[in-house]
């Protein structure tokens, strides 16, 4: 079980401040971005990733549920659970487009006289109300 | 329906201190409980009371709707200190374990051990506090329990250990669907493994229920200093850190905040813990929730 | 249940093992030296009368005398040493390393964990101690022949194992009530000896009313060699018993004085004043009623001490 190279590795972040399951979910997302992972890969079976971890198995459960509701894994019984979209695709045209739009805030920002220290916990505190307004939705 | 465990008023006392007393709480099957609070406050009481080791004072305690000695072969348990016969080998506390357990698994008990590389030969008092702890987890484990209790498991473990211990234990609930109740001093870890907690002080209950609801529920609220009297109409005030003109507040909410003036922050279940742990004694969260209910009326 | 007491006690049982092997070697060693002895002198066929028999008698008791203090010393403590190393930890010593907390939440009721660990001790126990009362009844016959039966009561019979089991009750008992190995250890040894000293001297002498037999000089006699004398004493005219400082006293001719025609004055001086000498005793025939009533009386200080520790055990304790 220790010695099959897995696609993907988790880890846990305990200072974060992001709920386990949440850092789950968020580390198959990057993954798919990236390329790391792509389409027909497997991920760890759940008993693997909670064995690793040391992470209590409903965390596990609730993440690979939220992603198959996203429509980015599908569980196949007796088999395992599989990629079957990415996301890298759809962002990457977009990237540019989104880079632009991001320089022209940084500029108005700098105008307000914010500094990088500012903008950063700006960034972070609404990216993490964003985030959490999803979650209810 | 049946829980794993559930107390109805259970106390227990000592000539006429009371180590634990008016504790009522369901624990629902499936779930991997953490029981939290200060040393003296009644966990390991409440803990020997559930395995029968204890008789109550006060109340009643059902283990899968049953009294806790009667189902003894189905409830796993891991006492402080993890004792073992310091004397027996490994195999020969596996065999006890076989002679005194009619659901015994000898070969399950042998595979974890191999998996940990902890010899079958080398005499228990001979083994690092570390292996001690997992062979008594796996004593508890080959029963094949359907619910598993522990008292302080990883206390006094170095941090190695002490994760290995969990991972053990994560298995094994991934594994078997096991419900666990475990007390502990640490809370760091309670997040990553707990689903639901129970929150002991000063030998009372102050909180029980699914770590979900509880950190959706309680937020950090940082505002000003005069608003605080009129969030504290709608909402429970758990700990309070106040400036001259800023309020930096754990409460725990009922409903929506919907005064502006606050921000309203993610609370680590760290922080709820510690703020539940630092009510007055005799003060309890249903005692100020009460309040609430006062007032809004 | 029955392999976790053996793997739990072997060391205990090993070490009683050697120690009781040790005690029937010396007993089978000077028990065969008795009987060669007893038998080649002639003391066998030596009946009381005869002159030379108490040239004999003398000779074989000087011979076997310290041995024979030694091993009843030795038979004597084993008792107490059932009850201090495999009585008093018992319970003892789960509830002070806390190994109860894991023994007490496997799938056995500690009722069951408890019975079964007594039935067993004490069977194994009464086995040992039958055996070993048989081996000392051979070996002490010469010495009742010579001596008394009643020199040898403590040691053979039915009185050795129910002291035996009576010490592990004891130890047990003791083992709940403390829950620390060394002071249940002390108890047991405290109250073992007050029991057994207590029942020997008080109660033991009037578990039937005794026998009297009178005598003077004129009608000189004693009760039988085989019986047991427990007392004598001066009385008077009246049967009021004196003090050797009163007799004295009153007759006081031996006094700095021990020729023959002193003791002709004593003699004569005693009778006058029509003192006598009275023996309290218990006959020979009365040894195996005594053994079973001191028995009973050790098995029911058993069973009290054990049924309600017991209880206790299974009930109460965390």
């Amino acid at each position: 079980m220790e010695s099959e190279k897995q696609a993907i590795e988790f880890y846990l972040d305990n200072r974060s401040g992001v709920s386990p399951y949440l850092q789950l979910v968020q580390q198959v997302k990057q993954a798919l971005r990236l390329g790391f992972l792509k389409k027909g890969d497997q991920l760890p079976t759940m008993r693997m990733v909670v064995s690793r971890l040391a992470i209590n198995p409903n965390t596990v459960f609730k993440a690979y549920r939220e992603l198959e509701h996203d429509g980015l894994i599908e569980s196949r019984p007796g088999q395992g659970t599989f990629v079957i979209r990415t996301l890298a695709d759809a962002s990457l045209a977009s990237h540019d487009e989104l880079r632009r739009s991001l320089l022209d805030w940084l500029r108005e920002a700098e105008a307000a006289g914010l500094d990088e220290e500012s903008v950063r916990a700006l960034i972070a505190s609404t990216l993490q109300q964003f985030q959490k307004r999803e979650q209810i939705a | 329906m049946i829980q794993a465990l559930e107390t109805t008023q259970l106390g227990k006392r000592y000539g006429k201190d009371w180590a634990l007393r008016d504790c009522s709480l369901q624990l629902p099957i499936g779930r991997v409980a953490g029981l939290v609070g200060p040393n003296g406050a009644g966990k390991t009481t409440l803990l020997h009371l559930a395995v029968g080791l204890l008789e109550p004072s006060a109340g009643r305690v059902l283990v899968f709707g049953e009294a806790p000695h009667s189902v003894l072969p189905r409830v796993g348990f891991v006492a402080q200190d993890r004792p073992l016969y310091r004397a027996f080998r490994v195999m020969d506390m596996l065999m006890l374990g076989q002679k005194l357990n009619p659901t015994w698994d000898m070969e399950l008990a042998k595979e974890r051990l191999a998996h940990l590389n902890i010899p079958l030969n080398r005499p228990t008092g001979k083994l690092s506090g570390g292996q001690q702890a997992q062979v008594a987890l796996v004593m508890a484990l080959a029963k094949r329990p359907e619910l598993l209790i522990l008292d302080e498991p990883i206390a006094n473990l170095d941090p190695l250990a002490r994760y290995e211990f969990q991972q053990t234990l994560m298995d094994a609930v991934a594994q078997d669907g096991l419900t666990v109740l475990f007390s502990s001093h640490l809370i760091a870890d309670l997040d990553r493994v707990c689903d639901y907690l129970i929150i002991l002080s000063a030998s009372q209950v102050q909180l029980a229920g699914d770590i979900e609801p509880l950190l959706s529920t309680h937020k950090r609220l940082i505002g000003p200093r005069d608003r605080e009297a009129s969030l504290a109409r709608t909402h429970t005030i758990l700990q309070a850190r106040s400036s001259e003109r800023q309020s930096n507040l754990l409460v725990r909410t009922h409903g929506a905040v919907l005064d502006p003036s606050w921000e309203v922050q993610e609370a680590s279940l760290e922080d709820i813990i510690l703020a539940y742990l630092a009510l007055p004694a005799g003060d309890s969260f249903s005692a100020r929730y009460q309040q609430i209910q006062e007032v809004a009326r | 249940m029955i392999w976790v007491t053996w793997r739990q006690h072997r060391l205990e049982a090993l070490i009683a093992g050697i120690l009781l092997t040790i005690v029937v070697v010396f007993l089978l060693v000077t028990g065969a030296s008795m009987i060669s002895m007893y038998q080649s002198s002639g003391l066998a066929s030596c009946s009381p009368d005869q002159a030379v028999c108490g040239h004999l008698e003398g000779t074989f008791i000087n011979h076997f005398n310290v041995s024979v203090n030694f091993i009843t010393v030795m038979l004597s403590t084993l008792p107490l040493l059932v009850g201090m190393f495999i009585g008093a930890p018992l319970v003892a010593r789960e509830l002070e390393q806390r190994t109860h907390r894991l023994v007490w939440t496997q799938s056995i009721s500690r009722a069951r964990w408890l019975g079964t660990k007594l039935l067993l001790l004490s069977g194994v126990t009464l086995v040992a101690f039958v055996g070993l009362t048989f081996l000392t009844m051979w070996w002490s016959s010469p010495w009742n022949a010579v001596i008394t039966p009643w020199a040898t009561y403590d040691v053979r019979g039915i009185v050795l194992p129910a002291y035996a089991l009576f010490a592990l009750a004891l130890g047990i008992a003791a083992g709940i009530l403390a829950r620390r190995s060394v002071a249940a250890i002390g108890i047991t040894i405290v109250l073992f000896l007050l029991v057994r000293v207590a029942i020997t001297f008080w109660l033991r002498p009037y578990f039937l009313p005794p026998l009297t037999f009178i005598s003077s000089f004129e009608q000189p006699g004693a009760p039988h060699r085989s019986d047991w004398t427990i007392k004598v004493e001066t009385i008077d005219r009246n049967g009021q018993p004196l003090s050797d400082s009163q007799v004295s006293q009153i007759c006081p001719q031996l006094i700095g004085n021990g020729s023959a025609a002193a003791f002709t004055a004593f003699q004569t001086c005693e009778k006058n004043h029509g003192f006598q000498s009275r023996s309290t005793y218990q006959p020979a025939d009365r040894f195996w009623i005594f053994q079973a009533i001191e028995s009973i009386i050790f098995l029911l200080l058993s069973l009290a001490l054990l049924v309600p520790t017991t209880w206790l055990a299974t009930r109460k304790i965390t």
